[in-house]
């Protein structure tokens, strides 16, 4: 009798395990994107496209775009290797993250007779060490990295901060600086500094780096990119590193901030487009794509957001043509050193070695 | 009750105290609320008086979306962790011993939740549960069976049990007991818990920024990616009205009328 | 209770042919989604997690094999300083709550009189709003040209802004506001419960008033002492949202640890066993803690019985 009432009761345990994890993956499969030919599912950062594109867009064509947003492009990697059936039809990655979903297959080379604008495209952007060709991705947006200033700071022109070592030396530093709080850029950054161009650190030429860092904290405000326009604004720090975008975006709003290109040599940003190995709305994407880089649209994009647009038809659009100008004046140079953030080391060490800045 | 000089001198430095504490509690809330009405985005000064940020917030689909997310998320989770509850006393009820398995329920006390949440996020990534809407509600259950239970069953257990056994004994199913007799005297309980844990889904964050995938957004991680990115005075308007609805909420539940109805 | 009742009953005929299941069951059959959910998505995830700590990760992130590499980069010192320094705060901000929460709670309970229940309402409802809310509310309080700082200058008490934000201040500041009303609370109920005549009679006896809080009081309200104590200290322990929003993301607590670790493609396991030594000094804490309030009981008491 004992040993009956316990079976049944293993088996109704069982049942109702069998009941919640049953729901749980029922509910998920309801809950993904239904397979609608007319739908189109983008994936991608927060500051790349802007609503009233999309509304157009689907006013126009009649296909619903949703769009999901990441934060960070280990976000992105994770979701798109960890979910076979993302069912992602477009994506917008940066540089580096281009090369690692190309290297895990990740993504599907472009049909490039679908799309009317590459002859727009700036070469300056094109046939970089991780797309050489560009056969999987194109260039949509960029920026630069370099620091945002308080002009109220800085009496003479000649004081203005324009070279990585305002960052980083001791004794031109007399202000509060705001850093960046990836890992990633951090590292290539201080190496760029230490050791100028490199594609691999040792672990010795990494503790150079952690001194760099840590010593470089006494200096700072916060870690934290996204908000250095904010923190400029609020007057918590004089120099942001941050992308020039975030102080375009922000300049109505503070006219006393301003963006100055680091001598020399700096990191870019660029946002591609890429279509995912099991994108299932492929001919959706390549019709918002053509939309997309409408120079009326894609004006609207980088006004909206403060980037440069990977078009030449839309710069006479921009709000920002001279700041533009500018930037491109400093980068056109021929000594000027355009790099893109990697990893310089695994993963793993990197994040154990930022722990240590961070502690 | 208290005489003497040192009484008095501790009542007026109780009383400071208090003002003070609430004075704290206070300040940030009403400064958020003049700024709320400021034309200009934080951190620029006082512009001028305009409520054109409280007409941006009832048009931002995608704070309206987190909003209606993280009240499907709390409702779906109250209920579940309710009726867990319940069945659980009608377990009880019923003759079963549970006695010894109710530490078991206590353990929510002891972790972070930090630690559940990391937890949570592995055991979904092992079995290939996709994070979303399900893997969200199935976390805030288990946080609200870790109040419903000890509240409950405590209360439970302090109940009278004459009332039950008197039921029992004048030839009344377990069941029929549980309905007519145990229920009713642990409403005021349950509805108590109900609503606490519904506050504690609804405002959860840890959880959530880790359990909800990328296509999934609460209010808590939409403002932790907004204050990520700069505060904007819509925020302010959020926080505003959500104010004026919760206190109108408690108000309801607190006023005379509603706890003669429910205590 | 019911047990003993329900076996006096007559029993109810058994099924005869095979059969697993018995009426009996079904309550149990009701009854046990509870204790299932519990095992299921709290005990196995922490259980697999634990597990998951030792785990070695290939390229790909398939499990490859064991290896206790994950430990051996958590035991150093600077893994130790940060969860010091997590207890080290948890601590503090669990002393100031309890500080400034039980003058407030025996003000409500015992001096409230009539308007007890709108004090009451009056402390919930900023409680109810949302902790992010309440982070944006305190940018707005802190900032350079914030209320504070204006504050200040017109009434002419400092010359220039304090600095407030970004720092150890203000991480605090932000940790007591937000566990404030889980050590009050309880407090407060323990407080309302209180048998007044005990206190009349203490002061009949002769005590003076700090001599009755000392005896009478505070041991008779220690296991609420204890358990808002451990609603603060605990939960605060893995705190990591505060630390990055309001203290410029400049130090890492154990919470900025874990998410940074667990976060990443593959550092997960890392990230679990940091999590498991984390909670090992979190459960020694609370066990020496525990002790610790059951000696000041007792010393409280002068030695009398509890």
């Amino acid at each position: 009798m004992q040993r009956r009432s316990l079976f049944g009761r293993l088996c109704i345990i069982v049942t109702w395990i069998g009941l919640i994890f049953g729901t749980l993956f029922v509910a998920n499969r309801n809950y993904s994107a239904p397979t609608n030919p007319k739908v189109l599912n983008i994936f991608s950062w927060s500051n790349v496209l802007p609503d009233q594109v999309i509304k157009e867009f689907e006013q126009k064509t009649g296909i619903r775009v949703h769009v999901d947003y990441y934060s960070s492009n280990e976000e992105l990697l994770i979701k798109l290797k960890n979910i076979k059936d993302s069912g992602y039809d477009l994506i917008i990655p940066s540089d580096y993250a281009v090369k690692m979903l190309i290297d895990d297959k990740l993504v599907k080379p472009l049909n490039k007779q679908n799309l009317t604008f590459l002859e727009d495209i700036h070469p300056l952007l094109t046939g970089h060490e991780f797309d050489p060709a560009n056969t999987y991705s194109l260039p949509l947006q960029w920026d630069l990295y370099g620091f945002g200033i308080d002009k109220d700071e800085f009496t003479t022109p000649a004081e203005i901060p324009n070279s990585w070592d305002h960052l980083f030396k001791d004794e031109l530093i007399h202000y509060k600086i705001a850093m960046t709080n990836d890992p990633v850029e951090a590292f290539c950054i201080g190496s760029m500094y230490l050791f100028g161009e490199k594609d691999h650190l040792t672990p010795k030429e990494l503790q150079l780096v952690k001194k760099l860092l840590i010593d470089q904290k006494k200096h700072v405000e916060s870690y934290a990119i996204p908000r250095s326009d904010y923190v400029l604004g609020s007057k918590n720090a004089a120099v942001a590193l941050t992308l020039s975008a975030y102080i375009l975006r922000s300049q109505e709003d503070f006219a006393f901030i301003e963006f100055s290109t680091p001598k020399e040599k700096t990191f870019i940003s660029i946002e591609n487009i890429a279509v995912p190995a099991n994108a299932s709305h492929e001919d959706n994407a390549y019709a918002f794509l053509n939309f997309l880089y409408k120079e009326e649209n894609m004006a609207a994009a980088c006004n909206s957001f403060g980037v440069f647009p990977a078009t030449k038809s839309a710069i006479p659009l921009l709000k920002n043509q001279e700041a533009l100008y500018k930037v491109q004046q400093e980068i056109a140079q021929e000594s000027y050193k355009l790099l893109f953030f990697k990893h310089l080391c695994p993963e793993r060490d990197l994040r154990l070695i930022w722990a240590e800045v961070k502690h | 009750m208290m005489q003497g000089k040192t009484s008095s001198l501790s009542k007026t430095s109780n009383l400071f105290l208090v003002v003070l504490t609430f004075l704290f509690l206070y300040t940030p809330i009403v400064v958020l609320f003049l700024f709320s009405f400021n034309a200009k985005a934080f951190p620029a000064p006082w512009d001028h008086f305009t409520v054109h940020w409280y007409q941006e917030l009832f048009n931002s689909s995608a704070l309206w979306k987190s909003f209606r997310n993280s009240l499907t998320v709390a409702t779906l989770s109250t209920f579940l962790s309710l009726s867990m509850g319940i069945l659980l006393i009608f377990f009880r009820v019923s003759g079963g011993r549970i006695s010894r398995f109710l530490p078991m329920f206590y353990g929510s006390l002891i972790i972070p939740e930090t630690v559940l949440a990391v937890s949570l996020l592995t055991f979904f990534s092992i079995f290939g549960i996709p994070l979303g809407l399900p893997t969200v509600v199935v976390s805030h259950a288990v946080l609200g069976l870790g109040f419903v239970v000890p509240i409950v069953y405590t209360h439970y257990l302090e109940l009278d049990p004459k009332l039950q056994e008197a039921s029992l004994v004048l030839g009344a199913t377990p069941s029929q007991t549980f309905f007519k007799i145990t229920l009713p005297l642990l409403r005021p309980t349950l509805i108590a818990t109900g609503v606490l844990i519904f506050i504690i889904s609804f405002d959860d964050f840890i959880i959530t920024y880790f359990c909800s995938g990328t296509s999934f957004q609460t209010l808590s991680v939409y403002l932790f990616s907004t204050i990520r990115s700069g505060i904007s005075p819509v925020v302010n308007a959020l926080s505003v009205f959500l104010l004026a609805l919760t206190s109108l909420l408690v108000l309801f539940f607190f006023s005379p009328k509603m706890r003669t109805r429910i205590f | 209770m019911n047990e003993s009742i329900i076996s006096t009953l007559p029993k109810r005929k058994q099924l005869t042919l095979f059969n697993p299941f018995s009426k009996k069951d079904i309550p149990f059959a009701i009854g046990c989604p509870a204790l299932i959910w519990q095992i299921l998505f709290f005990y196995l995830p922490i259980l697999i997690m634990i597990v998951s700590s030792i785990f070695l990760l290939s390229k790909e992130g398939d499990v490859q094999g064991v290896t206790l590499d994950h430990f051996r980069a958590c035991l150093n010192a600077m893994h130790f300083s940060i969860i010091f320094r997590s207890i080290g705060v948890a601590l503090l901000t669990a002393l100031i709550c309890l500080l400034i929460a039980f003058p407030f709670a025996y003000f409500l309970a015992f001096r409230g009189g009539r308007y007890k229940n709108l004090l009451l309402f009056f402390l919930i409802v900023p409680f109810w709003t949302n902790f992010l809310l309440h982070v944006c509310a305190w940018f707005f309080v802190l900032e350079k040209n914030g209320f504070l700082n204006n504050l200040l200058l017109s009434l002419n008490l400092v010359k220039e802004p304090i600095h407030f934000l970004n720092s150890f201040f203000s991480v605090m500041l932000m940790m007591t506001y937000h566990y404030l009303p889980f050590m009050i609370l309880p407090i407060y109920s323990s407080l309302e419960k209180f048998n007044f005549s005990l206190y009349e009679a203490s002061s009949d006896l002769g005590a003076t008033w700090i001599q009755t809080l000392k005896t009478v009081l505070i041991p008779l309200t220690m296991p609420a002492i204890r358990l808002g104590f451990l609603l603060v200290y605990i939960p605060s322990f893995g705190e990591f949202a505060i630390p990055e929003l309001l203290g410029g993301d400049k130090y890492y607590y154990a919470g900025n640890v874990v998410t940074h670790y667990m976060l990443g493609e593959h550092t997960a396991p890392l990230g679990a066993a940091f999590t498991v030594m984390c909670s090992c000094f979190l459960v020694i804490s609370i066990g020496l803690f525990l002790w610790l309030t059951k000696k000041l009981s007792k010393f409280l008491m002068g030695g009398c019985q509890s």
